[in-house]
């Protein structure tokens, strides 16, 4: 696992035990590597910025 | 949805477990603009959903109620591209119903081997989350027993610790509650010095010691540092 994923990996995991709410990323690129990783699928959510 | 849906417990825990979750500018929404045109209808928000694999699933457009939320996430994971596939699922099922026996049975290291063995099979089935719950069990139970041997150990029952600590190495190989026993033997010697020691500052010495050394031990770190409030 390359250091940059890793260390996305453990902010999500770190987010997630928060349990507040879901970690949503704000790469698409990022998110894509990571769900091929953990087999998860994909949900993107567009909204308009500010 | 930013404010009342996406916070809502259910959703999060949805979330967190099953999918890979990102937000885009809408306006500018770079590599994510291909599956976010396969999305029907023009009113924001919208939601894409893909494989693993980056396969358009479906997607939403416009405002959708906390129920309607969690009916398209759930519709989403029943989907048979997520699906582990049928060969796999029986072997699953199989491992679940062991995996069911050897908790019983109390064999947590059989537990352990089963839920990694079924996580590194790719898909959404009930047979693994069966075995996940199991999972999860296994290792509240492994943190319980190691905060019994912290109390133990904060009433002065040492030697009452130390076989609970050996068992957990023993019977929870391959899982954190193994890092946390040998954590907490390591703890439980520091502790068996500072009780030995006649100057306070000497038994602090140890007290620190195990604050820095047994962070996996969360219960026995906790001790440590009550005893140096003293």
């Amino acid at each position: 696992m390359s250091a940059a994923l890793l260390s996305l990996t453990l902010l999500l995991s770190a987010a997630q035990s928060d349990k507040k709410e879901a970690a949503w990323l704000t790469k698409y690129q990022d998110a894509v590597q990571l769900a091929l990783k953990e087999g998860k699928p994909l949900v993107i959510d567009a909204s308009r910025v500010g | 949805m930013e404010s009342s849906v996406l916070p809502a417990a259910e959703i999060v825990a949805i979330l967190s477990a099953k999918f890979i979750c990102v937000k885009v500018d809408a306006d500018n929404p770079g590599p994510a603009e291909k599956m976010l045109s396969q999305v029907k209808g023009n009113t924001l928000p919208f939601y894409a959903y893909a494989t693993p694999d980056g396969k358009f699933i479906s997607g939403t457009s416009g405002f959708r109620s906390e129920k309607a939320f969690k009916a398209d996430l759930e519709g989403v994971l029943k989907n048979d591209a997520l699906k582990v596939p049928p060969e796999f699922d029986k072997k699953l099922a199989k491992m679940a119903e062991q995996a069911a026996k050897d908790f019983e049975a109390k064999k947590f290291a059989a537990v352990i081997k089963a839920a990694k063995d079924a996580d590194a099979i790719r898909g959404f089935s009930e047979s693994k989350d069966k075995i996940k719950e199991l999972f999860v069990q296994v290792l509240d139970g492994g943190h319980a027993k190691i905060k019994e041997a912290a109390q133990l150990c904060g009433e002065g029952k040492l030697d009452d610790a130390a076989p609970i600590l050996s068992s957990l190495a023993r019977d929870y190989k391959g899982s954190e509650i193994e890092k946390a026993a040998a954590a907490g033997t390591k703890a439980l010697d520091r502790l068996k010095s500072a009780a030995k020691e006649s100057d306070p500052k000497g038994a602090r010495r140890f007290y620190e010691m195990i604050v820095k050394e047994c962070k996996d031990a969360a219960p026995f770190v906790e001790l440590a540092e009550s005893k140096l409030k003293e």
